[in-house]
């Protein structure tokens, strides 16, 4: 019998919990010794599964843990999300949309609708894929991601969060309860935009996220590092560098291929079965100023 | 204190009938579906999440089963291809897709009529972008797109019912 080499063949002895209690869960973590997995939407999880890459003695699905569920939370001076939000329903919220339109324009490109139904934001980033959708917006909107541990938690900022592809500095009994999110000051404005190899559902080639609140400017970058990159430019610099490259009248273009070079020169990106090195370099400019036109324009810089 | 367990006793309503299995772990709802509840219409294809041949409705949301375990399912109400309509029935959208040559093989038939009977229900005249949108995580190796959007626009209010 021709076995299916995308199954995982070690199905015997994974065991599968689903806690209530916030501190039934990290008593599972801490008892699996980082030998069990988190499930939220589980689109990354059953994939890696399925494949071998991921051998667990147990699966912990988390979606019944009220402390780590979905919803969206205006706070004072910032929206948490809690980490079981879906995309669908962070993509849907009137408040998301408001105030943070590029997070919402990532969310709506995460895999299918199907996907998006499941996937949830923690998840995103926890699996802490360079491409990941939902980082660069994030990241560019100073995201802080909230935790819970036996000890208590922590609060760790999402530029530190990421360690290397897949890979994150969370212990293996720690539980994203959210992610914080500040709101941006009046006069903002960001987007997203995303190179594909198809229309449809895929994963990012490259990705651009731009983020102008106050005196700065923030350009996240996916896809073309082992983790995802922010980089921050000065506000009036930067608008009046696109104004001269890319407004009515005589161009002179300099400053802003300077910019584009300072942050362009942050990103590390390799060729893999999606896209060649070069496209990446070539493509990471291109949406870099096409994502930077609608932040401006957003923020009422053009 | 809770427990991981290797077996899950699992109770799921599908197409609008309550069934008790006991599922290992790793079980998939797509393949508790085919295997313990002999409803095949849900199709087997890629596991990865990519092409939308194992869509089904749960909890009034489209999702591919082939990333939802069985024991995710329990409490869960459940409608697969078997369940849209009436029996021995097809839907508008069934009959518009092979009056209009939307099926070649069938195999992503299943996951295309789940997505188009969710759409109209939730969207009785979408625009030809969001037909396109919604069906984009359904691939189809034979190339009936055109076939399948155009099946789908012809009964946006279009016809006099």
């Amino acid at each position: 019998m021709v076995r299916d080499r995308r199954e995982a063949r070690r199905v015997m002895g994974v065991a599968y919990a689903r806690p209530v209690a916030m501190g039934d869960a990290l008593e599972l973590l801490s008892g699996f010794g980082g030998r069990a997995v988190l499930l939220a939407g589980g689109t990354d999880l059953l994939v890696k599964l399925r494949a071998g890459a991921l051998a667990p003695e147990a699966i912990i699905d988390v979606k019944s843990v009220r402390e780590a569920g979905g919803g969206v939370t205006r706070l004072d001076n910032s929206v948490l999300l809690g980490a079981g939000t879906a995309m669908t329903d962070l993509v849907q919220s009137g408040l998301m949309q408001e105030l943070f339109p590029a997070l919402v324009e990532a969310a709506a490109r995460v895999g299918s609708r199907q996907i998006r139904n499941r996937a949830t934001v923690a998840g995103n980033l926890c699996n802490a894929s360079p491409a990941a959708d939902t980082a660069p917006p994030l990241l560019t909107y100073g995201a802080q991601v909230v935790t819970a541990t036996p000890e208590g938690g922590r609060v760790v900022e999402l530029g530190d969060l990421f360690c290397g592809p897949g890979r994150t500095v969370l212990g293996s009994a720690e539980l994203v309860t959210g992610v914080e999110v500040p709101i941006p000051a009046k006069g903002s404005g960001s987007a997203f935009g995303r190179v594909t190899r198809r229309r449809g559902s895929d994963i990012a080639s490259v990705s651009v996220s731009v983020a102008i609140a106050g005196e700065r400017v923030r350009i996240g970058m996916g896809a073309v590092g082992p983790t995802p990159v922010v980089v921050t430019e000065e506000r009036w610099a930067f608008g009046s560098a696109f104004r001269s490259a890319c407004g009515s009248g005589v161009r002179s273009p300099a400053a802003w291929e300077a910019i584009v070079d300072r942050v362009v020169g942050a990103a590390r990106p390799i060729s893999d079965v999606r896209a060649g090195k070069e496209y990446r370099s070539a493509m990471l400019r291109v949406m870099i100023e096409r994502v930077s036109k609608r932040a401006l324009l957003r923020a009422g810089e053009i | 204190m809770s427990r991981a367990d290797d077996f899950v006793d699992v109770a799921v309503v599908v197409n609008g009938e309550l069934h008790h299995r006991r599922v290992s772990a790793t079980r998939t709802l797509l393949d508790m579906l085919r295997e313990e509840l002999d409803l095949t219409g849900t199709k087997r294809c890629c596991l990865a999440g990519e092409c939308g041949a194992c869509t089904v409705q749960m909890d009034g949301k489209l999702v591919d089963s082939c990333l939802v375990l069985a024991a995710e399912a329990d409490g869960a109400d459940v409608v697969t291809v078997e369940g849209l309509g009436r029996t021995g029935e097809l839907t508008r959208f069934q009959q518009a897709l092979l009056d209009g040559g939307g099926v070649q093989c069938g195999y992503c038939t299943p996951g295309q009529v789940v997505v188009g009977e969710a759409l109209l229900a939730e969207n009785p005249a979408p625009t030809l972008a969001e037909v396109r949108e919604a069906f984009s995580g359904n691939l189809c190796r034979c190339g009936c797109y055109p076939q399948i959007i155009e099946a789908l626009l012809s009964l946006t209010g279009v016809d006099g019912k």
